[in-house]
């Protein structure tokens, strides 16, 4: 199987684990509330500003447009 | 509201001439470069990078809603996952035909222009995010 079934697989889980997070906030946390439960200690600030600047550069500045 | 609007469309317009510049050009770092300064240099004037900031970690304590780590267990399993695949992937040289890592997936979705324009615009909110829930947060006089 083609791996690029596996990312689109992980997308859907992703977004399967945000509806349970909305719909039993208590037992499963949506990425918001993740991402801010990281967020609350100035290191995992940090580290979501550079993954969001590495994500910026590696997406618009050093994409590869496939051929074929 | 106006304010708003007007951000929405700035970044728009932004994503759009972003979009159209050639990759590995010194104009395409020079464009992704300005967000990122404006916005971590916002981020630091609103004191989200300053342990003494108290304020700014119970922003996130009461966006956090309680979350705790087996809460954000099913997050973690599916990070772990993504870096098993992308470990996978880079071990056999980043651009295997069966198993591709991210960026080489992602890379179809970048290859027209209002593709790479919606992804920029995307980026950028996710960048505005914190500054303007930060900035409410303080105007509403949670932070002082």
């Amino acid at each position: 199987m083609n791996a690029t079934a596996i990312w689109l697989a992980l997308l859907v889980v992703g977004a399967l684990i945000e509806v349970l997070g909305r719909l039993r906030p208590t037992r499963v946390s949506s990425l918001g509330r993740a991402l801010s439960m990281m967020a609350q200690r100035t290191s995992g600030r940090a580290i979501l500003i550079l993954l969001w600047v590495f994500v910026g550069f590696h997406l618009f500045a050093r994409y590869t447009v496939p051929h074929g | 509201m106006k304010g708003t609007i007007a951000a929405v469309v700035v970044m728009t317009g932004y994503a759009w001439v972003s979009a159209g510049v050639a990759p590995f050009t010194t104009l395409s770092y020079f464009l992704v470069t300005i967000p990122c300064v404006a916005i971590v240099v916002a981020f630091v004037l609103l004191g989200g990078l300053s342990r003494g900031h108290q304020e700014v970690s119970a922003y996130y304590l009461r966006n956090a809603g309680g979350a705790s780590t087996l809460s954000v267990a099913p997050w973690i399993a599916l990070l772990t996952a993504a870096v098993v695949l992308e470990s996978v992937g880079l071990i056999l040289g980043g651009r295997s035909p069966s198993v591709p890592t991210l960026s080489t997936t992602v890379d179809h979705l970048l290859a027209y222009r209002w593709e790479r324009c919606l992804i920029c615009l995307a980026w950028l909110l996710v960048g505005v995010a914190p500054l303007h829930g930060l900035r409410l947060s303080r105007v509403r006089g949670s932070l002082s």
